[in-house]
């Protein structure tokens, strides 16, 4: 299956709704948070059926919790699979992490270990859900703040066993792999170079707090100038594929968010003029 | 899995006051690597303080009134801390957590401010998941006569002893620590009826009700057509019902508030 590159686009958010429908600016995509709509009901649907008459939309989920203890929870997976033949989303996303025990959700995006049997795990389920909703299935490696003692592996080695043995896509957080970095102290190229990069269907960019001990991601500020050096390193590996700015807390204007969403096309049409020239 | 649910089980630790969520060394005992410029406890320290900051913010997002009415410090830790505890978040959508909030606070909130207290968070939480209710088929005038008609999922109705709502848009005007040195506006002791629903433009909105008004929706909320729902007004409240009826009918229509 093509995957398509859909251009650059920013998230769907509510202080934006407005915005959106009456100015209908010039986005290419736009992305959703799959929990946000899948109950199909009242305003956030009513506004989303609005949006994708004008807009390509593509879902991309935060509680899945692939790698929890506790088993896949197939009530959420019909859920979302309906959503996505609603939305007819071309692939759908959630993060390579866990956060469900004993029934109940911790709503975060908690670190795995890197382990032979949490791969096999992670890639088992992935296999099967990506079966189950019939479009590709990526996952985004998410900011971590800890690592267990008990990792056999290095992030991307886990990453790249996960992706490969589900035969899944990648959905790539250039601010993820920066701030997980600085966090555990590593070369963010060695990262990407550790990757199978021709499995990236869509690369996420965002800001993240610098907290002096840690950095903490936030999606709350512009993207910083080391992570977009990292994307004009990743990107053209890529062979271009859909970028997406993230903007969660702290909202700008629509103009402002697509602004520094905009900032990416330095990169993506350095990738489009070399691949003219080639030709 | 052994490693997730040591991990869980740490995160979950509520916060001690003051918002420290620290470990000691000893408690992590060598699971979790130590970073560049933190050892391992306090880097899971980051997962716990995360966990309970989230709670908080959302719980002060969902229920503004109560988070002025008690300010953030005693939100977070006599009551968010508390109900987390009681009630951690089984379903997939965080928009979810605070669902048990209000009966929680009723079955074991003490203090001599209950009833309000527990006012407040109700009305709070109808206006916080009213926007994402279903919208049914809206009643068409053709309807009106002989179908059996109810209230959306967005509308509900109040019977208050208070007038809570101007109040309450006070209230919650300020930030959440807002009120600590100032007294709270004055409620007044008015026995009243209000209507809670979604405008056409999908904004919650108050409609203030007569009691006659009241008891007609109450009846239709239950299912009804117009006709068993004047059967059941008192004797005497059935002239003004009667008078009124046609056009109250043709103003809920129009906002979208009753559906068959």
């Amino acid at each position: 299956m093509t995957i398509p590159n859909l251009g650059i686009g920013i998230g769907l958010r509510s202080a934006h709704y407005r915005e959106i429908l009456t100015q209908k600016p010039p986005i290419d995509w736009f992305e959703i948070i799959s929990e946000n709509y899948m109950p199909q009901t009242g305003r956030p649907m009513a506004i989303l059926e609005r949006v994708m008459e004008d807009y390509p939309i593509v879902q991309h989920g935060v509680s899945l919790g692939i790698g929890s203890p506790d088993p896949l929870d197939w009530d959420y997976l019909k859920k979302l699979k309906s959503l996505a033949r609603r939305t007819k989303t071309p692939w759908l996303s959630d993060h390579l992490c866990w956060g469900r025990l004993d029934g109940s959700h911790f709503h975060d995006l908690l670190p795995l270990p890197y382990t032979r049997e949490m791969v096999k795990i992670v890639s088992e389920r992935a296999r099967v859900i990506q079966d189950f909703l019939e479009i590709p299935f990526a996952l985004e490696n998410v900011s971590s703040y800890a690592e267990f003692t008990s990792s056999e592996m290095s992030e991307w080695e886990f990453y790249r066993a996960v992706v490969e043995e589900a035969d899944i896509s990648m959905m790539l957080d250039v601010n993820n792999i920066y701030v997980s970095s600085q966090n555990h102290d590593f070369d963010p190229k060695a990262y990407v170079h550790g990757l199978p990069l021709d499995r990236v269907l869509q690369i996420h960019l965002a800001g993240h707090t610098n907290c002096g001990t840690h950095l903490l991601d936030t999606h709350d500020a512009p993207v910083c100038d080391a992570v977009w050096d990292l994307f004009g390193y990743v990107y053209p590996k890529t062979r271009g594929v859909s970028v997406l700015l993230e903007w969660d807390e702290q909202f700008v204007s629509l103009e402002d968010t697509w602004s520094e969403a905009l900032k990416a096309q330095k990169y993506t049409k350095q990738l489009q003029e070399a691949a003219a020239c080639a030709t | 899995m052994r490693d997730l649910e040591w991990f869980g089980s740490m995160i979950r630790r509520p916060l001690s006051v003051g918002y420290v969520g620290e470990f000691t060394e000893e408690e992590v005992a060598g699971r979790i690597l130590p970073g560049p410029k933190l050892p391992g406890h306090n880097r899971l320290s980051i997962y716990r303080q995360q966990y309970w900051l989230r709670f908080f913010k959302l719980m002060e997002t969902c229920f503004p009134t109560i988070a002025r009415l008690f300010s953030s410090h005693p939100l977070h830790f006599h009551l968010v801390v508390p109900y987390v505890q009681a009630h951690p978040p089984h379903a997939w959508s965080i928009d979810l957590l605070g669902a048990q909030f209000p009966a929680w606070l009723e079955a074991t909130y003490e203090g001599s401010d209950k009833p309000l207290v527990v006012l407040a968070a109700q009305v709070d939480w109808a206006i916080y998941e009213g926007p994402t209710q279903p919208e049914l088929p809206a009643v068409t005038l053709a309807q009106a006569a002989t179908s059996v008609l109810r209230l959306q999922p967005h509308v509900t109705l109040w019977h208050m002893p208070w007038v809570f709502p101007p109040v309450r848009a006070q209230i919650i005007e300020r930030p959440v620590d807002g009120w600590i040195d100032e007294p709270f506006p004055k409620l007044d002791r008015t026995e009243c009826w209000w209507l809670l629903g979604r405008s056409p433009e999908g904004a919650m909105t108050w409609k203030r009700l007569s009691e006659t008004q009241y008891l007609l929706l109450h009846t239709l909320s239950q299912g009804a057509t117009l006709a068993q729902a004047l059967e059941n007004i008192p004797e005497s409240a059935l002239d003004e019902a009667q008078a009124g009826i046609t056009a109250w009918f043709m103003e809920w229509q129009h906002n979208g508030w009753l559906t068959v």
